[in-house]
C-alpha cells in the first residue's frame, strides 16, 4: 500500500518537470523574437531591448531554463508585462472563484451523474433509461454558453431567484457565495455530468453482467443489496477515472462559464492574458492549471486503492 | 417414495433471444428425492447450466424465457414465486456452486464477507456467530489457515482455493437442494476426491438433494444415484446409475460410455466426452427426427422421421430412443454403486 503511494508520488516529479520545460519553451518555439512578441506591435527598439534584458532573453537557452526553473522553485513566476504586478499575485487574486466553481460543479455533477448512470443501467432498456440517455446526449452536445444564457433567462431574469452574473467571495458569507455560483455550476454540470453518467451507466451494465453478481443473487441478496453492496464498489475505479480525465474538459468549461457569468476567475485571467500577449501571465496560468491536473490525476490513482484491493499490494 | 418428490421438473423449456427463439433447453423433465444425487451429464453446450440456472431462477431478468408445466421444490411452486420469494429461497433452501470459480467471487469484497453474507441474510445471527459457522465450514472444505483467509480478497487465493470457497459459500446455510455445476473440474484429483466426500457427508447429515453437473463419468459412477443424459437441449435418457451404465438405452449414452470405456470407477476418466464423432447440432439446425440421428451408429430410417417419445426400459429407467435394445450391455464396465 504505502509502496504504491510512494511510487505514484515519485512519478509526479518527471511530469512536473516536463510541464515546466514545455511552458518555458512556449516562448521560444514560436516564430519571431520573444522580446518583440512581448513588447507588442508598437514598441520601439529600446523598449524591446529593455524587455530582453529584464527577462534575461539575451542569455543562452539552457541558462534561461535554469533561471526559470529556479525562479519557479522560489514561487517567482515573473511579472505581468502589461500591469507589472507579480504573476503569482495576479493568479492568487483569481484563484478563489475558479476553485469554488470547479469544486461545486464537481460535487453537483457527481451527485447527479452517478445515481443517474446507476439507475439507467439498472433499468436498462426502459423508458427511464432512454430518457436518461437522451438527456446526457443533450447535456453533452449543447454548448456551455447556450445553456448558461437559457438558465440566466429563466431563473435570473424571469424568475428573479438568482443573480444574473458576478461572483460573491466566500468572505461575503457562504450562502451569498453559493447563490452567486449556483447558475454557473449548474451550467457547467450539464457537460460534466453527461460524461460521468455515460461512463457510470456503461460500467454498471458491465458489472451487473458479471458472474459474481449472479453469485450474490444465488445467495439470496435482493436487488437493492446487489446494487449497493456488490456492484457499486466495482464501478468505483472507472467512474473516478473518467472524473479525473474529464477534469481537463471541466477546466476548459470554466473558462467559458466565467465569461458568460462575468466571474473574475482564472479563466478570465487566461483569456485576458492571451489577448494582451502577456506571456508571463499565460505561462503562470498554464503552470497552475497543469499542476492542478497532475494533482487531480494523482488523487484519482490513489483512490484506486480505495476501491480495488488488487491495487493495494 | 410416497407423495410428491422433493424436486419435480416437468417440461422445462428455456429460450434466449427475441421471443425466446433460441431454445437452449427443451422439454426437460425429472424428479429428485431428498438425500439423493442426480448427475446431469452431456457435452458442452447441451444445456446443463441453463437447466440448473432455471431452477434457481437466476437468469438475467428479461434475457431468458423460462416455461415449465411444473417446477416444485419441497412443496413450493417455484413458477409462482416472485423475485422476492425466490431470493428468500436462494441461498437457504437451494444453493448453487458455479462453474467458474475465477469470476464468481466479488473482487472487491473479502472472502469472510462473502461467506458470511448468506448466513446474515437468511438466519438471524450475530456476525460473531456467523464467523464461527464460516470457520467451521472452511475447515470442512479443507481450507488451511482459515482465520487468515477470512480477511483475504479473492485475487490472493489460488484457483483451487477459490473453488473451495465457492463450495463453502453454497454449503453455509445447509441447503436442502444443492446444484453443483462442474464443481471439481478446476481441482486436482486428491482435492476432487475430498470435495466429493465432503458433499456426500453433507448429504448424509442433512438429507441434501444434489444435482451434480459433470463431464466426468468416473465422478458419476462414484456419486450418482440417478443419471440424466442431456443432448442438444433435451434429456435423452434417465434412470438409476447402474441401469444407465450397464444397459444404456440411447445411442448418445452408449457413445459417451464408449468414449470413456477405459475408466476405472473411482478414478477420473482419461477420455473426455467430445470423442463421439461429429458435433452437437446448433439449436437452429436440429435435424428432423431424433436430434442425435446424424451421429448415431445405430440409426435406422425411422430415426430420421420422428422424434422418439420416452420409453420405459426398466422400472425408473427410460430413454428417448426407438431402438433401446440395440446397444446391449457395456460389458467392460463394472460400476460399484454405493448403497
Ligand atoms: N444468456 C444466454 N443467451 C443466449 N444463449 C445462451 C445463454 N446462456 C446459454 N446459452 C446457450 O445455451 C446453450 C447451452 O448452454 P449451457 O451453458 O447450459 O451448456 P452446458 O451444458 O452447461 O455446457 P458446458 O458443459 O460447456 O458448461 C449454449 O449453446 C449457449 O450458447
Ligand atoms: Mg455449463
Amino acid at each position: 500500500m504505502s509502496n504504491f503511494v510512494v511510487r505514484r508520488l515519485l512519478s509526479v516529479i518527471p511530469i512536473a518537470f516536463i510541464v515546466l520545460i514545455t511552458v518555458f519553451l512556449l516562448l521560444h518555439i514560436g516564430p519571431g523574437d520573444p522580446a518583440a512578441l512581448i513588447a507588442g506591435e508598437n514598441a520601439t527598439r529600446d523598449q524591446i531591448e529593455a524587455i530582453r534584458e529584464r527577462l534575461f532573453l539575451d542569455r543562452p537557452l539552457l541558462e534561461q531554463l535554469f533561471l526559470y526553473l529556479s525562479n519557479v522553485a522560489h514561487l517567482d513566476l515573473g511579472q505581468s508585462v502589461y500591469s507589472g504586478f507579480p504573476v503569482l499575485k495576479l493568479i492568487l487574486q483569481r484563484v478563489e472563484p475558479t476553485a469554488v466553481l470547479a469544486v461545486s460543479t464537481l460535487i453537483l455533477s457527481v451527485l447527479i451523474a452517478v445515481p443517474m448512470g446507476v439507475w439507467g443501467a439498472w433499468r436498462a432498456g426502459s423508458a427511464i433509461d432512454t430518457f436518461l440517455i437522451v438527456a446526457s446526449v443533450v447535456g453533452f452536445s449543447v454548448p456551455v454558453f447556450v445553456i448558461g444564457y437559457v438558465l440566466v433567462d429563466l431563473f435570473a431574469l424571469r424568475a428573479g431567484w438568482l443573480p444574473v452574473q458576478g461572483y460573491k467571495p466566500l468572505s461575503s458569507g457562504f450562502w451569498n457565495c453559493l447563490r452567486s455560483i449556483t447558475l454557473p455550476s449548474i451550467t457547467l454540470s450539464f457537460l460534466f455530468s453527461a460524461l460521468v453518467a455515460r461512463i457510470t451507466r456503461a460500467t454498471m451494465l458491465e458489472v451487473l453482467a458479471e458472474d459474481y453478481i449472479r453469485t450474490a443473487r444465488a445467495k439470496g441478496a435482493n436487488n437493492r443489496r446487489i446494487l449497493i453492496v456488490h456492484a457499486l464498489k466495482n464501478i468505483g475505479v472507472p467512474v473516478v477515472t473518467v472524473i479525473g480525465t474529464s477534469f481537463a474538459a471541466l477546466l476548459g468549461g470554466v473558462v467559458i462559464t466565467e465569461s458568460v457569468f462575468n466571474i473574475p476567475g482564472m479563466g478570465r485571467l487566461t483569456v485576458d492574458a492571451i489577448l494582451t500577449r502577456d506571456y508571463p501571465v499565460v505561462q503562470g496560468v498554464l503552470i497552475v492549471f497543469s499542476f492542478v491536473l497532475i494533482a487531480v490525476n494523482l488523487l484519482v490513482d490513489l483512490s484506486y486503492a480505495l476501491f480495488d484491493p488488487r491495487v493495494r499490494q | 417414495m410416497t407423495g410428491e418428490p422433493f424436486l419435480s421438473i416437468r417440461n422445462l423449456t428455456v429460450g434466449f433471444g427475441a421471443g425466446g427463439a433460441i431454445r437452449a433447453v427443451r422439454d426437460v423433465s425429472f424428479d429428485l428425492e431428498a438425500g439423493k444425487t442426480l448427475c446431469l451429464v452431456g457435452e458442452s453446450g447441451s444445456g446443463k447450466s441453463v437447466t440448473a440456472t432455471s431452477i434457481m431462477g437466476l437468469h438475467k431478468p428479461g434475457s431468458a424465457h423460462v416455461e415449465a408445466a411444473t417446477m416444485r421444490l419441497d412443496g413450493i411452486n417455484l413458477l409462482e414465486c416472485d423475485e422476492r420469494e425466490m431470493s428468500r429461497l436462494r441461498g437457504s433452501l437451494m444453493a448453487m456452486i458455479f462453474q467458474d470459480p475465477m469470476s464468481s467471487l466479488n473482487p472487491a469484497l473479502t472472502i469472510g464477507f462473502q461467506l458470511r453474507e448468506a448466513l446474515l441474510l437468511h438466519e438471524k445471527m450475530s456476525t460473531r456467530a456467523a464467523n464461527a459457522r464460516v470457520m467451521e465450514v472452511l475447515q470442512r472444505v479443507r481450507i488451511p489457515d482459515a482465520a487468515r483467509r477470512m480477511s483475504a480478497y479473492p485475487h490472493q487465493l489460488s484457483g483451487g482455493m477459490r473453488q473451495r470457497i465457492m463450495i463453502a459459500m453454497a454449503l453455509i446455510c445447509r441447503p436442502r437442494l444443492l446444484i453443483a455445476d462442474e464443481p471439481t473440474t478446476a481441482l486436482d484429483v486428491t482435492v476432487q476426491a475430498q470435495i466429493l466426500w465432503l458433499l456426500s457427508e453433507l448429504q448424509r447429515e442433512f438429507g441434501t438433494a444434489i444435482i451434480f453437473i459433470t463431464h466426468d463419468l468416473g465422478v458419476v459412477a462414484e456419486i450418482a444415484d440417478d443419471v440424466a443424459v442431456m443432448y442438444a437441449g433435451s434429456l435423452v435418457e434417465r434412470g438409476p446409475v447402474h441401469a444407465i451404465f450397464e444397459n444404456p438405452a440411447h445411442g448418445y449414452t452408449a457413445g459417451l460410455l464408449r468414449a470413456t470405456a477405459e475408466f476405472v470407477p473411482g478414478e477420473p476418466s482419461r477420455g473426455r466426452l467430445e470423442e463421439i464423432p461429429g458435433n452437437v447440432p446448433s439449436f437452429s439446425m436440429l435435424p428432423q427426427g431424433c436430434s442425435f440421428v446424424e451421429r448415431c451408429r445405430f440409426a435406422v430410417d425411422s430415426c430420421h422421421r420422428r422424434t422418439p417419445d420416452w420409453r420405459d426400459v426398466t422400472f425408473g429407467h427410460a430413454s428417448r430412443c426407438d431402438q433401446p435394445v440395440a446397444y446391449g450391455p457395456t460389458a467392460n464396465l463394472t460400476v460399484e454403486v454405493s448403497a
